[in-house]
């Protein structure tokens, strides 16, 4: 180790050591950057980090930070998170009224969707699910966009790539993450002999296992919807069997392996559920609407909703038109809540100040998902996974025809930018 | 030096404690901020007597393991706080005692050199005084976000038990987490 430096500010004079347990909890208000850094203060400090008890503490305090991941076309993903102002004394945070979420950053540490197409499956406890299509077999990749760590996972036999439908989340009768395979409507209506079948990969496992087929549910999922992960179990928006045009929530129960379906929230004009999501790890739900308003309902319990935040009319002469494309994403520090708008952008919408207001958020032009992840230390290895082999996925060995691949798709999508034109329908 | 001077205007009812630091400084508190130091409640609790009458104002509490300048800090910081018994504000009036508290705390935490820190979050571990904890413990993890793996060390006084090539090896493979790190 080199000299100490010496240091202009005068240096804190050795203090008597703290109580153990005073350490992870200052440590657990940390942004992941500064813990993976702080991993190398020394051995018992790495211990700590790493342990699970200390990932968890650190990844349900009540302050973590969430960042707002927007999928692209073959383009890598942009982050939106909250930024933070240091001032030189005591780095007191000043937040400004929208909490920093003014810059999009590009996350090219992930370069397996450079030049592809993927989609986002499903995300919880900061990891990601996404599915690429390669040119080749495709892949399936676990990913901590905060820990810049990702897995490769077995692919299951049969597997359509981005047609498919996945989830992820955790059991904790287990203490492990599961990811969920489920019947694809898109591959339901082309590939012919297809088996709609439910398959869940346990993390620790790494192998693939079908739930029995009495437990397959009677229903289809579109492969563009996320599944939604909350109350210990995953959920997905599907059509009703007696009614096409009616929209139902399939629930899968993580621990118990088994399907229900949900009552959605109630509404006077049987209006269909728009969008499913989560808000403060809670379940949420909206509906279509033409109204001036649009109510976030809540459920914990998955029997009884209640209105979480009514958003008021939109600024813009369309925008009762536009509240299908609504997609409220998380609330800010100051108690607003970001709200994505299909084609358009970003508002932020303060419940007690009842005021929307235009959140402008530079790096963004388009996107085609949005994913508000948790920022964590998480990793998308089991536990046990030796070292070596971490280190080959991380260093993510190409083979050949998929770089080939890569450099053709490359080359059209500048090729079509270029023109201007679309290059196909982006939704696959 | 002792902060009797700093009491504020007493509420009609409110008793006082006495407490004495380990350098012989003696405090006198009100009681609703010195039972936020739960070490003191317990102590108080275990020495109570039914009469009301002596109750506090004779009672001198030890506290060997914190220092005057330290609990000064300590209770005037239990003063801002909202205070248990005090009746509910409207939003508009907590926003504005929220706000107060803010930029008091901003002023402290100003004056404040990086190795006091740690005193007072002993003393309020010590204390078993939560929101003390809370509020410290968070000072220090905002002081400590951006700094080097070097001024860590050195602040709480940890030793280096990496081998100089495991040591490179992990910043190598980790760069991007030390990117942008304050100077030392």
């Amino acid at each position: 180790m080199e000299a100490p430096t010496p240091t202009p500010t005068p240096t804190p004079t050795p203090t008597p050591e703290l109580p153990e347990d005073i350490i992870p909890d200052i440590l657990k208000r940390l942004p992941v950057k500064s813990l993976v850094r702080f991993r190398c203060v020394s051995k018992s400090w790495h211990s700590l980090i790493t342990s699970s008890s200390f990932i968890h503490t650190h990844l349900h305090f009540k302050k973590s930070r969430s960042l707002i991941l927007l999928a692209r076309y073959c383009e890598t993903l942009l982050s939106i998170g909250p930024q933070q102002q240091h001032q030189p004394d005591f780095n007191i945070t000043t937040t400004t009224a929208v909490d920093g979420f003014q810059k999009a950053v590009e996350l090219d540490s992930f370069v397996l969707v450079k030049n592809l197409p993927y989609y986002v499956k499903g995300h919880c406890d900061g990891l990601i699910c996404v599915v690429i299509k390669d040119g080749g077999d495709g892949a399936l990749v676990l990913w901590n966009p905060s820990i810049r760590q990702y897995k490769r996972l077995p692919l299951p036999r049969n597997f359509h790539s981005t047609r498919e439908v996945f989830g992820l989340g955790f059991d904790s009768t287990i203490g492990d993450y599961k990811v969920v395979r489920a019947p694809s409507s898109y591959c339901q209506m082309k590939i012919k002999d297809y088996h709609p079948q439910v398959e869940v990969l346990t993390l620790g496992s790494n192998t693939w296992r079908k739930i029995p087929d009495e437990d397959t549910p009677p229903f289809c999922i579109e492969h563009f919807f996320q599944a939604t992960n909350a109350n210990g179990a995953l959920y997905w928006l599907v059509a009703a069997n007696d009614d096409p045009f009616h929209c139902e929530i399939l629930r899968f129960d993580l621990a118990k392996e088994k399907f229900k379906v949900v009552p959605s929230p109630p509404d006077t004009f049987h209006r269909n559920v728009s969008w499913l999501g989560t808000l403060e790890g809670s379940l949420c739900a909206i509906h279509t609407q033409r109204l001036s308003y649009v109510d976030v309902w809540t459920s914990k319990d998955d029997e009884t909703w209640t209105k979480l935040i009514t958003i008021p009319r939109m600024p813009g002469p369309e925008a009762s038109v536009r509240h299908s494309d609504y997609v409220p994403l998380c609330f800010t520090s100051s108690g607003a809540v970001v709200i994505g708008i299909k084609l358009e952008g970003f508002v932020t919408y303060h419940p007690i100040e009842n005021k929307v207001s235009k959140l402008a958020v530079q790096g963004v032009e388009h996107w085609l998902q949005e994913t508000v992840c948790a920022e964590s230390l998480v990793s998308p290895y089991a536990a046990d996974e030796p070292a070596a082999a971490r280190q080959h996925q991380m260093r993510s060995a190409h083979t050949a025809s998929r770089s080939l691949w890569q450099l053709i798709l490359g080359l059209k999508h500048g090729v079509a930018n270029y023109f201007s034109c679309s290059s196909g329908d982006p939704r696959q | 030096m002792s902060n009797t001077s700093e009491n504020p205007k007493p509420s009609s009812s409110s008793a006082k404690m006495t407490l004495k630091t380990s350098d012989n400084e003696l405090f006198e508190v009100e009681e609703a901020v010195a039972m936020k130091f739960c070490t003191v409640k317990q102590y108080f609790e275990d020495e109570k007597d039914s009469d009301v009458a002596a109750r506090g104002s004779t009672t001198v509490i030890p506290l060997p393991n914190v220092h005057s300048a330290v609990l000064a800090t300590l209770i005037s910081y239990g003063k801002k706080l909202p205070q248990s018994n005090a009746v509910a504000d409207n939003h508009e009036e907590e926003e504005t005692k929220k706000k107060e508290r803010k930029k008091y705390e901003q002023g402290l935490l100003k004056n404040l050199m990086p190795g006091e820190l740690l005193d007072l979050i002993s003393a309020a571990n010590y204390l078993d005084f939560k929101e003390g904890l809370e509020f410290f413990n968070q000072a220090l993890a905002d002081h400590i976000q951006n700094k080097s793996v070097e001024y860590v060390r050195k602040f709480f006084g940890i030793k280096n038990d990496y081998e100089p090539h495991e040591e490179e090896k992990y910043r190598e493979e980790y760069a991007w987490a030390f990117e942008g790190v304050d100077e030392d």
